[in-house]
């Protein structure tokens, strides 16, 4: 049979019905490609087994960050032109559209190992959730020190700079260390100072960069003014400071029935200050910066940790860049807490902050749609019981749907396993961890200091409901010998392990492939259910991968990748969980498997 | 001291939207306003006001016609304006709960000639309830008004009882409704949008008529709409709202909150 030949027809001599089905099917094809092109989870396997980013290298002094600094064109750019942005970045909205759909992958975050965790580097380091910390350690969190020298002179050498609401005033003490002391509102005492002293000491277990803050007592008495110390009078025109600054300072705050005053004071960070760094973007002038911070695990991940603190204000100017002048890096910081648990800044916390952005497009949309006949639920605020703690709850928290004051776009881009990763850390702290944290705001009232305990508690276990229902939490992968001299395959369910599991009792279901360039072999061993969290790699199973490497004509020097996928069920077997592949790379001649990291599907 | 432009209706209640006509008028007054809490949420009032009003027909066609009562004509009058209220709203200027009820009875006598001599007397209530939440609030609203000439005298047009989009009926033009008499209901859904930004549905009734007994179910003209309301607790506030009614649709962008009651409605003028 001669072949048919079809010949092109001159683009003029198409029908318009032919022309027009071809310009959909090259729209559609364009828009599916765009929602579906390009690889944005890299693979376990092509993930470094990594615990120490190289990001350390020595480099040029770089320029100071001005553009953080601005927390008003932040939160205005954040709320309003970031979100145009968004919404017109074609490829943005239809990979969008396309992870709706279930056609593509959310983009993940680029910093991670291949076993989904985040190295140590100058913007984090692995601490609780990886390496439990003592009581005492978590106790005194990033403290290196005890504070300002209590004996001499403290030397007030200028006014607080930032636009936040809560005084302040910076000093050098005797020992020439130079701290910002920060007081509670008249009303609230207490309520700014111990979030700061709290809130520091979770995000530093946690594995943040946070300065050193420490609760004092000031005596008026023992304030001077430096001879260069300025002080921004009205209209906010700097001239010379004088004693008289301090004591209006002083006079606005609560004072002990011994005329001391409670206050945090925070030491200020080692090096060379660089301005904030933003949740968006890279620094031009550091080498070390190789990933936009968008797309770091740490900053995403921040989203749930901050949402357990209530920390609402995440802005860039609550961010700060330390130059080390001797190892020549750049560290990365996050700095005040002040608007966290209960308190926001010198007032308690709105009742809809945590739960819509300040100006929240979305929010004022529903509401208009919904013309009033729903109530949402922060609209009933509950009784603020402690002056001291201001507005704090668990209640209606929701860990989804808490927000920041205004959009952070790392938290914009936060996934699942971003947020399963948060997750992680903020169940990390026990009911007693976050007892000795909270202990450290040092509550007059000890009813105050349970209440944030008990609340502490109550957003935690609802973080790790939330987050290990949606991602299957198998986690802690290694590998044991067997009394029978097999190697086996062991985990732990974060879910069951912490109290967070729908049951009692979980089965898991297991198959086992052989992991090639371009996807998956077919099944090495058919799917097996089990009890125990434990999966003997067993002599057969090297058997299946040893002879389907054999079928495929690879020699055998070649070390094959097993990924063995593990769902979980705790309903007997009803429902199954998402997917976590584990991936084993075996010696052939040794006949020996080696971890290789995981995935996890969201 | 300029003329406005200005818009009249001849026809009362069943005056049609092609019966407008164009004056132009030049008004200026004066008020001393006397008050006093009486017990509780009761107080009482003492109004005087001079007014001074020249109108005539507008150049713009059609005009007014000259024949009508103070078109082509100059007043200068007195008025006194007994008043009694209660008000026991939890906050005057953004109310969530609580009652609003006045009367007020107003006798104008004009000063230069015997012309203008007329009463106006007006009840008002208004009546917040929350619903669901204290920041949603249901508004109910009801008003009557009547003006009656005396001694022979008349009450010049631009004086007589008005509804229209700055007088309770926001979906009809400036000037649409006049006559002696007019009732008004309103209901108003107030919700919260965002921090200081209240979203609202209304529904307006109202009639103007001459005699009681013109009143009837079916002369009531409705305008019905939605808006957005800005108001601070600091007494700063704007509205924008968009209402629909038999004679088209209107948008209305005021800087302030309430039911605006103008001219004749204010004094009884």
């Amino acid at each position: 049979m001669s072949p048919v030949i079809r010949t092109a027809a001159h683009p003029q001599q198409r029908n318009p019905h032919e022309r027009l089905r071809m310009v959909l099917v090259l729209w559609s094809t364009t828009i599916v490609l765009t929602a579906t092109a390009g690889c944005y989870s890299t693979p376990a396997v092509d993930r470094p087994i990594l615990r120490q980013a190289d990001d350390r290298r020595p480099i040029a002094e770089p320029q100071e960050e001005t553009e953080g600094q601005w927390a008003l064109w932040d939160g205005a750019d954040k709320m309003i032109f970031h979100r145009i942005g968004q919404f017109f970045n074609l490829g943005r909205s239809v990979r969008t559209i396309g992870t709706w759909l279930g056609l593509a992958d959310p983009i993940e975050a680029q910093n991670v190992d291949a076993f989904d965790e985040v190295p140590d580097s100058t913007w984090f380091t692995n601490r609780h959730s990886v390496t439990r910390l003592s009581q005492d350690e978590l106790a005194r969190g990033p403290a290196l020190g005890s504070g300002p020298d209590p004996t001499g002179i403290w030397t007030a050498i200028s006014a607080k700079e930032s636009l936040g609401s809560t005084p302040g005033f910076v000093i050098r003490d005797g020992k020439n260390d130079v701290y910002l002391i920060k007081f509670d509102p008249p009303l609230h005492p207490e309520m700014t100072t111990a979030p700061e002293i709290i809130s520091s000491r979770f995000l530093h277990a946690a594995g943040y960069h946070v300065p050193e803050h420490y609760l004092v007592e000031v005596d008026p008495a023992r304030i001077t003014v430096g001879p260069k110390a300025k002080f921004r009078g009205r209209y906010h025109v700097p001239r010379p400071m004088t004693i008289d600054d301090i004591k209006a300072i002083l006079e606005r705050v609560p004072h002990g029935p011994d005329g001391k005053i409670r206050a945090m004071a925070s030491k200020f960070l080692p090096g060379i200050p660089k301005g904030p760094f933003l949740y968006v973007g890279q620094r031009p002038d550091d080498p070390n910066d190789r990933i936009r911070h968008e797309n770091r695990r740490e900053l995403r991940g921040l989203r749930v940790i901050a949402a357990f603190l209530n920390h609402t204000d995440t802005k860039a100017a609550n961010a700060l860049d330390m130059y080390d002048r001797q190892e020549q890096y750049l560290k990365h910081y996050l700095i005040d807490f002040s608007s966290t648990l209960g308190a926001d800044n010198a007032d308690p916390q709105l009742t809809r902050f945590g739960n819509e952005y300040f100006l929240d497009f979305g929010a004022i949309g529903r509401s208009m749609i919904e013309a009033g006949f729903y109530v949402k639920p922060w609209e009933v605020p509950i009784r603020m019981e402690y002056p001291a703690v201001g507005y704090f709850e668990s209640e209606y928290f929701d860990p989804e749907r808490w927000r920041p004051t205004y959009p952070n776009p790392a938290f914009l881009r936060a996934t699942l396993r971003d947020g399963y990763w948060g997750a992680k850390i903020v169940t990390s702290f026990t009911d007693e961890d976050i007892d000795t944290i909270v202990h450290t705001g040092d509550f007059t009232d000890p009813r105050a200091e349970r209440y944030v305990a008990d609340v502490l508690k109550a957003r935690r276990d609802k973080i790790g409901r939330y987050y290990f229902n949606l991602v299957n939490p198998l986690d802690r992968f290694s590998l044991v010998d067997t009394a029978s001299g097999e190697q086996a395959l062991t985990f732990e369910n974060l879910a069951m392990m912490r109290g967070y599991a729908p049951a009692k009792t979980a089965a898991y279901r297991y198959s086992v492939r052989r992991y090639v360039a371009n996807g998956f072999d077919p099944e090495v061993s058919p799917p097996q259910v089990i009890d125990e969290r434990q999966i003997v790699l067993s002599r057969s199973l090297i058997q299946a991968l040893r002879s389907q490497v054999e079928r495929a004509g690879k020699p055998t020097k070649d070390r094959p990748v097993a990924a063995i996928e593990i769902q979980t069920s705790y309903d007997g077997g009803a429902h199954w969980s998402k997917r976590v592949t584990v991936y084993l790379q075996f010696d052939l001649p040794a006949e020996r498997f080696h971890l290789l990291g995981l995935d996890r599907k969201t | 001291m300029n003329f406005d432009e200005s818009h009249f209706f001849p026809g009362g209640n069943r005056a049609r939207e092609q019966d407008e006509t164009n004056f132009e008028l030049k008004q200026l007054a004066w008020d001393l306003k006397l008050g006093r809490k009486l017990v509780g949420d009761f107080s009482a009032a003492l109004t005087g006001r001079l007014l001074i009003a020249d109108a005539k027909p507008s150049s713009r066609l059609p005009a007014t016609p000259a024949s009508i009562a103070g078109n082509n004509s100059s007043m200068t009058a007195l008025a006194v304006e007994p008043s009694l209220s209660y008000d026991s709203r939890d906050n005057p200027f953004r109310p969530t709960r609580g009652w609003f009820a006045e009367g007020a009875f107003t006798y104008t006598d004009q000063v230069d000639r015997n012309q203008f001599r007329y009463l106006g007397y007006r009840v008002e209530v208004q009546r917040y309830i929350p619903v669901f939440h204290d920041d949603r609030v249901l508004l109910l609203r009801g008003y009557v008004a009547k003006q009656d000439s005396l001694d022979g005298g008349s009450i010049p047009f631009y004086e007589l009882n008005l509804l229209d989009l700055n007088n309770g009926l926001r979906g009809f033009d400036r000037g649409r409704w006049q006559d002696e008499g007019a009732l008004l209901f309103n209901a108003e859904w107030r919700f919260p949008v965002w921090q200081d930004v209240q979203g609202d549905i209304f529904l307006d009734e109202g009639q103007v008529f001459n005699n009681y007994k013109d009143i009837g179910l079916k002369q009531f003209r409705y305008s019905a709409g939605a808006g957005l309301r800005f108001v601070t607790n600091r007494k700063f506030g704007f509205r924008i709202q968009v209402a629909a009614s038999e004679d088209g649709v209107l948008t209305l962008i005021r800087g302030d909150l309430e039911f605006i009651r103008r001219r004749a409605a204010m004094l009884g003028f």
